[in-house]
C-alpha cells in the first residue's frame, strides 16, 4: 500500500496519463467519519500501524515502514479492548499489540472518499485505491491510496509513473496520523524514563531531572486512572510513584534530609491509597486464569466472586476519583513539582549535592548491589519466606537505579542489568503466587461474613490455594538458580569493574 | 500439582490455515462454495486468502476474470518453490489471491508422481507462503489421484459440498471409508447444497439428517439462481447479490466452517 498526497483532488491528468492500456474507473463518492484508535502508550503508531473506524468497518492500515498486509472487516461500533475486534486475523495481529489496554479515539475526522480503480482490457482490475479528502480541525488534505493488486506490476508501475505528473508526493505517514500531527492531536506518552544523564552533572540536578520526569509519567496517567479506562493508568501511576520513592531513599545525602523525608512520606501515603484498587485490578485480571486452573464446573462457581470483586471495583473507582480531586492529593503533587523545579540553593548543601552524579550514580548502585548479594547469599531452603521477600525488594530498588543511570553506565552494564532483570521477574512471581493466596484467604471470609457466597463458591476458592502454592514454591526452587547466575564471578566481576 | 499459569494473551492460531472443498463427483458445487468461502474469509475476517485452483477446467480462475494460465505449466510450479509467487494473480478484490489453473493441470497426477514426494513437496509450497496468507484454499478436481491423495495429507480440513440425493450420500460414505482405510484422519465437514425444498426427495434427506451419522454441518446451503448467475456476473456472490439467501447461507457456512477450525 502506498499514500500519496495531492494538491488537488483532481485525477483527470491520472486519467490521462494512463494512457490506452487501461482504463481508470471511479466508484460512488461518499461522506464518512472516521476514527483513529490507539492506545495511550501508542502501541499500533509504535508498530507503524493505524487502525480506523468508519462506516461499520474496522480498517488496519500498515505505515510506510510495515510489512504488514492492509487488513478489513465488519465493525459496528469502533472497538474498545481487544475482544471487541473482529474475530480472525486482524484481531490476532492488534490483540498482542495492545494487550489489555484500551483503544482511545485520537481523532475523529471527515473524509470525502472516492473508490477507483484500474481496468486492463479484459476488465479485470489490476490496481485498486481510494482518493479522499480529508478534514479535521481546520485543516485539509488530499491523499491517494494505492493498493497493489499481486501479479499485475507492470499497470502498478504505469500508474505510479503518470502520479509522478500530478505532484503527486509520497506521504510520510498514514492519513489519520499525519492529521492528528499536522492539528497537535497525537499523544507521546512513554512510561519508560528515556533520560540521557551527563556524567559530570550535579547529581542534585540529575536527581531533580529524573524525579521530574517520573512526575510527569504519574501525572500524564491521572486522567485515564481516575476514569478508569483501563488498569495500565494506575499502575504506570504508581510504578512512577514507586520509582520516585526508591530514588529518595537511594540516592543519598542530594536533597535535604527534611525534604526527603517529607516527600517520601507525601508519595508513600499517596501509593498507600491506591493500593486497595491495583490489588483488585490484579485480581480480576487473574480470574481467567483461576477458572482455568479448575474443573468447568468448579470454574463456574467463582461466579459470585467475580460479581463481588467488580462491586468492589466499582466502589474503589470512585474512591479513587475523590482521591485525585481532593486538595491533599494536588497539594502532594503540586507541592512536589515546586519543589523540584525551585532554585537550587547555593548554601548549606548536603555532602553528595554537587557532585558528579556519575560518582553518585556507582556508589549508589555499590551499595545497594552489595546488600543484594549479602541478603540473597543468606537464603537457604529453610530460611522463612519473610527473608524471600526482603530480597526481592533491595532487587526492585537496584532495578530503579539501573534503569536511572542507564544513560552514564558503560555498555558491559547490559549483562549485569538482564541478570537482574531475570532475579526480579523470578521473585516477582514468587511474590505474587503469595499475594494471591493471601487475597483469597482474606476474599474468603469476606465472602461468608456476607451474603454473596455460597459453599460451593468458597471451595472453588479453596482449590487455588495448593496450586498457588505449588506456584510460589516451584519460583522459589528457582531462586537459588537465578541468584546463581546474578553472583556467579563473572558478574560480580564485571560489576566490580563498572562500579570501580 | 501444577502451578497456575499465567496465560499468553492470544495465542496466534498456526498459520496459514489450510483448507480444500472436495469431493469424489463433479458438479456438486465445490467451486461455487471455493469462490465465496475465500471472499467472505477476506472480506469478514480481514484475512490475507489464496485460492489454489487445482482443476484444469480452471473454474475459479474463470470467476475471478483471471486468465487461466501457468508460465510453464504446474510442472515448472512445483518443481521450483521460487516459481510460486510470481504466479499468483490478485483478484479484483481486497485480500484474496488466486493461484490460477490452465489445461497443464491435466497432468498434475504424472507430474507429481515424476518428482517424487507429492504430499512434501505440495507441504513446502503451502509452507513458502506462510508470510503472505492466514488461508489456503484448495479447489479440487473431483476424482481420487495422487493430486487429492497429497492434499489429504496437507489440510487442515475437507469442505465436502453433498447434494441430498442417496448417490450423494453414498460417495460421501465412501469417502471417509477411504480415508480412513489409508489411516487419513483429516477431518471432514460436509454440508448439503444445491437444497430444493420442494423436492420431496431432498426434504427426506434432511429430516433424516439427525439420525444418519453423517456428521453433517448445520448449513444448508440452497438451491439458487444466483449461484449459477455468477458465472455471468463472474463475481462472488456477496458482490453482486448479497442479501439473498444463499449468498447468507455461504455466510452462515464459512462462520460455522471458522468455529470448527477454532476448536481443532
Ligand atoms: N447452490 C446452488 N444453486 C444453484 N446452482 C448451483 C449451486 N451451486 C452450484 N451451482 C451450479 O452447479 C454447477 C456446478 O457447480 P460447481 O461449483 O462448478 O461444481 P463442482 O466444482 O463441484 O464441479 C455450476 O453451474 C453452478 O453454477
Ligand atoms: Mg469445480
Amino acid at each position: 500500500m502506498q499514500i500519496y498526497t495531492l494538491p488537488a483532488p483532481n485525477l483527470d491528468p491520472l486519467q490521462e496519463a494512463l494512457g490506452e492500456r487501461y482504463r481508470f474507473e471511479t466508484g460512488a463518492n461518499t461522506l464518512e467519519r472516521a476514527t483513529l484508535l490507539d492506545t495511550f502508550d501508542g502501541r499500533l503508531r509504535s508498530a507503524a500501524l493505524e487502525l480506523r473506524h468508519s462506516a461499520q468497518e474496522l480498517q488496519l492500515l500498515p505505515g510506510r515502514d510495515s510489512a504488514v498486509a492492509p487488513r478489513s472487516a465488519p465493525c459496528a461500533q469502533p472497538p474498545e479492548f481487544a475482544e471487541d475486534l473482529p474475530v480472525g486475523p486482524l484481531r490476532d495481529l492488534v490483540e498482542p499489540l495492545i494487550e489489555i489496554r484500551r483503544l482511545l479515539p485520537v481523532i475523529t475526522w471527515q473524509r470525502e472518499v472516492t473508490s477507483l480503480r484500474v481496468l486492463d482490457r479484459r476488465r479485470k482490475t489490476v490496481v485498486r485505491g481510494e482518493l479522499a479528502r480529508a478534514q479535521f480541525g481546520g485543516h485539509t488534505s488530499t491523499y491517494l491510496e494505492i493498493r497493489p493488486v499481486r501479479g499485475y506490476d507492470r499497470a502498478l508501475a504505469r500508474v505510479r509513473e503518470a502520479l509522478a505528473s500530478l505532484e503527486a508526493s509520497e506521504a510520510e505517514t498514514t492519513e489519520g496520523e499525519a492529521l492528528a500531527r499536522a492539528t497537535g492531536h497525537l499523544w507521546s506518552y512513554d512510561n519508560k524514563l528515556r533520560l540521557t544523564l551527563h556524567p559530570e552533572m550535579r547529581a542534585d540536578l540529575a536527581m531533580r531531572l529524573i524525579h521530574l520526569r517520573l512526575l510527569d509519567i504519574a501525572e500524564a496517567n491521572i486522567p485515564g486512572l481516575r476514569r478508569a479506562l483501563d488498569v495500565e493508568f494506575l499502575h504506570d501511576f504508581r510504578v512512577a510513584l514507586r520509582k520516585s520513592r526508591s530514588g529518595l531513599s537511594q540516592v543519598r545525602r542530594v536533597f535535604p534530609e527534611p525534604a526527603v523525608q517529607h516527600f517520601k512520606e507525601e508519595l508513600r501515603t499517596l501509593f498507600r491509597r491506591t493500593g486497595r484498587q491495583r490489588d483488585l485490578d490484579v485480581f480480576l485480571l487473574s480470574m481467567p486464569d483461576y477458572r482455568g486452573a479448575l474443573p468447568p464446573e468448579a470454574a463456574r462457581d467463582l461466579d459470585p466472586l467475580q460479581s463481588y470483586l467488580e462491586r468492589q471495583q466499582a466502589a474503589e473507582t470512585k474512591d479513587l476519583d475523590r482521591l485525585f480531586r481532593s486538595q491533599r492529593t494536588r497539594h502532594t503533587l503540586t507541592s512536589w513539582r515546586d519543589y523540584l523545579e525551585s532554585e537550587i540553593p547555593t548554601r548549606s548543601l548536603p555532602t553528595a549535592a554537587q557532585r558528579p552524579i556519575h560518582e553518585v550514580a556507582r556508589q549508589s548502585i555499590h551499595r545497594i548491589w552489595n546488600r543484594v548479594l549479602r541478603d540473597g547469599g543468606r537464603i537457604g531452603e529453610t530460611t522463612e519466606d519473610a527473608a524471600v521477600h526482603a530480597v526481592r525488594v533491595q532487587i526492585k530498588k537496584l532495578r530503579y537505579l539501573f534503569e536511572f543511570f542507564r544513560s552514564i553506565l558503560p555498555a558491559e552494564a547490559k549483562t549485569a542489568i538482564r541478570e537482574t532483570k531475570r532475579l526480579q521477574e523470578n521473585l516477582g512471581r514468587f511474590a505474587d503466587y503469595s499475594v494471591q493466596q493471601q487475597q483469597i484467604r482474606s476474599l474468603a471470609s469476606d465472602l461468608a461474613s456476607g451474603d454473596w457466597s455460597n459453599a460451593k463458591t468458597l471451595l472453588a476458592m479453596g482449590q487455588l490455594l495448593p496450586q498457588l502454592e505449588a506456584g510460589q514454591q516451584y519460583e522459589r526452587q528457582r531462586f537459588h538458580q537465578t541468584f546463581g547466575r546474578f553472583s556467579s564471578a563473572a558478574n560480580q566481576k564485571l560489576m566490580k569493574g563498572l562500579l570501580a | 500439582m501444577t502451578a497456575i499459569q499465567k496465560s499468553k494473551p492470544a495465542n496466534r492460531p498456526p498459520r496459514p490455515r489450510v483448507l480444500a472443498t472436495y469431493s469424489i463427483k463433479g458438479g456438486v458445487g465445490k467451486t461455487a462454495t471455493a469462490v465465496n468461502l475465500a471472499y467472505l474469509a477476506a472480506a469478514q475476517q480481514g484475512a490475507r486468502v489464496l485460492l489454489w485452483d487445482l482443476d484444469p477446467q480452471a473454474a475459479s480462475t474463470f470467476y475471478f476474470r483471471i486468465k487461466p494460465k501457468l508460465k510453464g505449466g504446474v510442472r515448472k510450479l512445483i518443481a521450483g518453490g521460487s516459481k510460486l509467487r510470481s504466479r499468483i494473480r490478485g483478484t479484483d478484490y481486497e485480500g484474496l489471491d488466486l493461484l490460477p489453473a490452465d489445461f497443464s493441470y491435466r497432468h498434475f497426477d504424472l507430474d507429481l508422481d515424476d518428482l517424487g514426494k507429492p504430499h512434501k513437496r505440495l507441504r513446502k509450497l503451502i509452507a513458502s507462503l506462510a508470510d503472505d496468507y492466514d488461508y489456503i484454499l484448495f479447489d479440487c478436481a473431483p476424482s481420487i489421484s495422487i493430486v487429492s491423495e497429497s492434499v489429504f495429507r496437507v489440510v487442515d480440513t475437507l469442505i465436502v459440498p453433498v447434494i441430498p440425493t442417496p448417490l450423494s450420500v453414498r460417495t460421501l460414505k465412501q469417502l471417509r471409508r477411504h480415508l480412513n482405510k489409508n489411516g487419513l484422519s483429516v477431518p471432514v465437514l460436509p454440508f448439503y447444497c444445491m437444497v430444493d425444498r420442494r423436492k420431496s426427495l431432498h426434504r427426506e434427506l434432511l429430516s433424516q439428517r439427525s439420525q444418519a451419522d453423517l456428521e453433517m454441518l448445520e448449513t444448508v446451503v440452497p438451491y439458487s439462481t444466483w449461484v449459477e448467475r455468477m458465472g455471468l456476473e463472474r463475481a462472488p456472490l456477496a458482490e453482486f447479490a448479497h442479501r439473498t439467501s444463499a449468498a447468507l447461507a455461504y455466510r452462515e457456512l464459512w462462520w460455522e466452517i471458522w468455529d470448527r477450525l477454532q476448536k481443532s
